[in-house]
């Protein structure tokens, strides 16, 4: 009989006979499960502040700071250069044939006590603010009015500070009320308090604003919009695509967070890696007759071994079908409130693909020698001791 | 002992199994000694923090921000009911380092924090001169300081990079309020040396009260104080603050005590299946003893007693791995391993990890207890 098809019969027994070891099966689907498990939900948690980023900008949107402190809360960028960006070549045009780009300053305040003692931050937007940003939906209230103390909360922040319309948010100056609460699709802004810009900048006596948002013809145009602005000597600023933006602001927080999932997944899949070793070891053993009698009517050492690593992938597979899906069940939507901003964890299909590939890797190296040990195995011994 | 004699020869019937199944609960369990040593930092900060205390921050961060004038103190100081006020503020490295931790207090945090380690001694040698500083045993352990010790740290700001060469005065005990521990300096060096704007600045005014039970009346009455000011003030109970925190932070909090148990849960079929096997493949060992005169119970004590082994020795041998990263100096390690750390291993972490063994040993003992309690001596000997 050819090889594969050796290795087809063995594969078929294993895989149908799994009842007689549905023990050991169970401790190996239970291990992978848990591995998979801890690392999918803490990537999760990357992958859900990575999502927030990514629905805060998409490729044409860019912001515009100064160039030697580039952060939308340091108010660096004068009103007398706005114009002059505004003008730059590339940025698209509106329905009306306004130029596509808003000058904001973003800041952080208090909320009242009872609420919370984080920061919220207070983002002020100009006359196209709304229009550059095609998720942004009132859910309750009404917009506020420019030149009134009004302010709209998002749908994040309000979860998690409580905050309601009629609250008020006290800022120099005095009280400013909330008027409504709006939606962004779970981007950044949505984490926070907006208002109008020229309005908080008068109230907080902020005399810059900290970045003006364009959005750009098509994203190719990104580049030559970058050239324009640093060659021109009387401006000072840097041009950054948005989602690059939070994600260089956040480089190190997701850094902590890719580093925390694959250190304690790489703990824990020590402890199941030496546990699978353990178990297919015992497999093996206990099979010992099983394969003896196969190497006896002429069945090759390859397709042996192929039997016990396919058998050890297939409970990887469950294992992570199991661990992912539990992770999905307990994580995905959850919120998560950290000095990042405030968003949902995402047991996303890259995040399953990976405890998949991980799971499938962990069994591989845990059966390769329990497999060697299969092929080797001297058949006139084993044969004698069963 | 002879109960001893007889697990011990169970053990190393298969030594590899065995050492593979410790090895196993090794590793469960220096994770388990790592999320349970971050969660209980945690719970022993909340713990800490004095109801008769209260943070004063400024009500909110115009950009670029200095903080508040520390004159204010004088103004809270008259406010009723407080009967001290210390003031903090800090220095930023731009590497990583002990600059990260280095907070610079006032003469008033003498008064407003007579909770905190350090003698009277410690406190005249931290304001004699303007470098002193005081570090917490942890942190010195961490970064491999000692009193008489120099070392720089450089701040990145706008307004330009500036070097501070800060002297160790002192090892002082861990700040129970402070959490991951402390470093300690004096706020006349900022004074003195730092760009203008930035002096003469306090972060945070740390006060204390007569009353405990009048903390959130106090904190209300200094915010109205400076409502109308150019610096308006957020005031918050010390205690209330670290609750606020750590609800703020269930979610982590739960991630942490999460990955711990998934990690035992784990261990628990390993160890389960691995004695099982033994008892299985033990069966006639086991109704031996039996017809020898082992009662029941000293044969289930056999089998836990053997469960218990790879648990207990899994426990000690991983959380005291825990405890050695924990000990390995910051500058040593990634930045973000060293965050993933406690300051140090309580002994509470240890009496968790044991108990957990125990309970371990006791769970996965369950089943192959049940089918030693099924079998019939007689069957098993006539190897039916």
């Amino acid at each position: 009989m050819a090889t594969w098809r050796q290795g087809v019969v063995l594969m078929r027994m294993d895989l149908t006979g799994w009842r007689a070891r549905v023990g050991t099966s169970i401790v190996i689907v239970l291990g992978m499960a848990c591995v998979t498990g801890v690392l999918a939900s803490t990537l999760a948690n990357r992958a859900g502040l990575i999502r927030m980023y990514d629905a805060t900008g998409d490729a044409s949107r860019v912001m515009i700071m100064a160039a030697k402190s580039p952060s939308e809360f340091n108010a660096n960028i004068l009103p007398s250069q706005v114009g002059t960006i505004l003008n730059a070549p590339g940025l698209a045009k509106g329905s009306k044939g306004e130029t596509l780009g808003d000058a904001e300053i973003r800041f952080r305040v208090l909320p009242p006590p009872g609420a919370s003692w984080r920061p919220i931050s207070v983002e002020g937007i100009g006359a196209e603010g709304i229009a550059l940003r095609q998720n942004f939906r009132l859910v309750a209230g009404r917009m506020f009015e420019p030149g009134l103390h009004e302010l709209l909360i998002g749908r994040s922040a309000q979860s998690v500070y409580g905050l309601k319309i009629g609250d008020p948010i006290l800022m120099r100056g005095g009280n400013w009320t909330v008027v409504g609460i709006f939606s962004s699709g779970g981007d950044v802004m949505e984490n926070g308090l907006v208002a109008d810009a020229l309005t908080v900048m008068s109230g907080e006596g902020i005399s810059a604003f900290g970045s003006v948002l364009v959005k750009l013809e098509r994203p190719s145009l990104f580049e030559p919009l970058k050239q324009w602005l640093i060659t021109n000597p009387a401006m000072a600023v840097g041009a950054e695509r948005q989602s690059d933006y939070y994600i260089r602001t956040a480089g190190q927080y997701l850094g902590y967070l890719n580093f925390f999932s694959f250190f304690v997944g790489a703990i824990i899949s020590i402890g199941a890696l030496l546990g699978s070793v353990n178990i297919f070891n015992a497999v093996v053993s206990s099979r010992s007759l099983e394969i003896a009698t196969f190497r006896a009517i002429g069945y090759r050492a390859l397709p042996v071994a192929a039997s016990v690593v396919v058998e050890a992938v297939a409970l990887a597979l469950a294992g992570a079908v199991a661990g992912a899906g539990g992770a999905w069940l307990l994580f995905d939507g959850r919120q998560m409130v950290t000095g990042m901003g405030i968003y949902s964890m995402s047991v996303s299909a890259p995040v399953i693909a990976l405890c998949a590939g991980w799971a499938v890797t962990l069994c591989l190296l845990g059966s390769a020698a329990p497999a060697l040990r299969a092929a080797r195995l001297p058949v006139s011994d084993a044969l004698r001791s069963s | 002992m002879k109960s001893l004699v007889l697990v011990w020869a169970a053990l190393w019937r298969k030594p590899s199994a065995t050492l593979l199944t410790a090895g196993a609960t090794t590793a469960a369990f220096m994770l388990f000694g790592l999320m349970i040593g971050l969660y209980d930092a945690k719970m022993q900060m909340l713990n800490a923090a004095r109801p008769d205390q209260i943070f004063v921050l400024p009500r909110y961060y115009p950009q670029p921000f200095y903080g508040m004038p520390i004159a204010m103190a004088g103004e809270i100081e008259r406010v009723d009911g407080v009967a001290a006020v210390g003031s903090l503020n800090n220095v930023n490295s731009s590497q990583r380092g002990p600059g990260d931790w280095i907070v610079l207090v006032n003469e008033g945090m003498r008064d407003s924090r007579p909770d905190a380690p350090v003698t009277p001694a410690q406190w005249k040698l931290l304001f004699s001169t303007p470098t002193s500083v005081l570090v917490s045993r942890d942190l010195a352990k961490k970064f491999d300081l000692k009193p008489g010790d120099s070392f720089p740290v450089t701040t990145l700001r706008e307004e330009g990079s500036t070097t501070y060469e800060f002297q160790v005065q002192a090892v002082v005990p861990e700040d129970p309020q402070w959490g991951q521990g402390m470093i300690w300096g004096n706020q006349k060096y900022l004074d003195n040396t730092a760009p203008l704007p930035m002096r003469n600045k306090a972060n945070i005014f740390w006060i204390s009260i007569k009353d405990a039970a009048r903390a959130t009346e106090i904190s209300r009455a200094i915010d109205l104080r400076f409502a109308n000011s150019p610096t308006p003030t957020y005031s918050i109970p010390v205690k209330a603050d670290r609750q606020t925190q750590v609800s703020l932070n269930i979610n982590q909090i739960g991630v942490m005590l999460g990955v711990a148990g998934a990690g035992l849960f784990m261990v628990l079929f390993l160890v389960a299946n691995a004695v099982a096997r033994s008892v299985h493949e033990r069966l006639p060992e086991f109704a031996v003893l039996h017809t020898l005169g082992f009662r029941e119970s000293r044969l289930r004590r056999l089998v836990i007693l053997e469960a218990a082994f790879p648990c207990v020795l899994g426990a000690m041998v991983g959380t005291a791995l825990a405890g050695i990263l924990m000990t390995v100096p910051a500058r040593k390690l990634s930045y973000n391993l060293s965050l993933l750390l406690a300051p140090t291993l309580s002994s509470v972490v240890l009496a968790w990890a044991i108990a957990a063994s125990i309970l371990l040993a006791l769970l996965s003992s369950v089943l192959p207890l049940l089918k030693l309690k099924r079998t019939h001596v007689a069957d098993v000997l006539a190897g039916r």
